[in-house]
């Protein structure tokens, strides 16, 4: 498998060593290659493309699955399985990912279960998974008018409530 | 002398440039107590252009259209526009122009007292 042939239509996207870049400012990588398997960087910054991105490799039938932009840093990573969970399940927070995912029938929490079961640290996904939940369900308050605020809409709140079941269906199924 | 329309790729461009020279400024200073959080949610010490992409300082420097006092108020690099507003505007005298055809079609309407 070539990165060449991964490129979509479009003379923002560009080869560069090991990783396939998209210029957004300067140039941000997008993936890279090993093992015959696909590992597409989770970025917020280029959120859209990453979406369109997947949509491709799906019409394909290609296997692939998500790491941390933390990654691509060649200081490297502690913790890299833990890291790339939390990063899994916060970028499912992020609404862009939240409804992109939706729009295109990509379910991104079985692609994770699939990356545990590939890497064995389906131990780690729990304690991720609280982190993460935490983050989502914390609320601020106002202090003059004594109101909520939270940082996430209703619907991933939600959606976070019910996810743990849905984590274990899918990695039983 | 033959006037160039900046066209929408153009105006990117120029946009894109810009908004690079005021993030770069940022990189200058990153000895913060409070180091700089991104969008993907961890902290970077030392944050190049690119980092800032998605922070509130990237949307707000996007907006912003000049600096510069004399120029804050105008329309740059569009055709389009009031006569005379910018030096970018183009004549209304020139024919097959836009703003040539919009004239002539307000003296028809009050030729025929539609107007």
């Amino acid at each position: 498998m070539d990165l060449n042939d991964l490129i979509l239509s479009d003379n923002k996207w560009s080869v560069n060593g090991n990783f396939l870049m998209f210029k957004k400012l300067q140039n941000i990588p997008v993936c890279y290659i090993e093992d015959d398997i696909i590992y597409i960087f989770l970025d917020a910054r280029i959120a859209k493309e990453i979406i369109r991105f997947t949509k491709s490799l799906m019409c394909k039938k290609l296997c692939f699955y998500f790491t941390t932009p933390k990654f691509s840093n060649p200081k490297g990573v502690e913790n890299l399985e833990y890291e790339i969970l939390y990063h899994y399940l916060f970028s499912y927070a992020n609404s862009v990912f939240f409804y992109g995912f939706r729009k295109i029938d990509f379910d991104l929490i079985d692609n994770m279960v699939k990356w545990s079961e590939y890497s064995n640290t389906f131990h780690l996904v729990k304690s991720a998974f609280q982190a993460v939940n935490k983050k989502v369900q914390s609320k601020d308050w106002y202090p003059f008018t004594i109101t909520k605020h939270y940082n996430y809409n209703e619907e991933i709140r939600e959606d976070f409530n019910s996810l743990y079941r849905h984590i274990q269906i899918s990695k039983i199924v | 002398m033959v006037k160039v329309i900046r066209d929408r790729e153009y105006r990117r461009y120029v946009l894109e440039k810009k908004l690079y020279y005021r993030l770069e400024k940022l990189t200058y200073f990153t000895y913060s107590f409070y180091r700089f959080k991104g969008i993907n949610g961890y902290t970077i010490s030392k944050p190049i252009v690119s980092d800032y992409i998605g922070s509130d300082s990237y949307k707000i420097f996007k907006t912003i259209s000049t600096t510069k006092f004399d120029s804050r108020d105008k329309t740059k690099y569009s055709p389009n526009g009031m006569y005379g507003r910018s030096s970018y505007d183009r004549s209304r005298k020139v024919k097959n122009t836009r703003e040539y055809d919009k004239c002539e079609f307000f003296k028809l309407l009050k030729e025929y007292g539609l107007k």
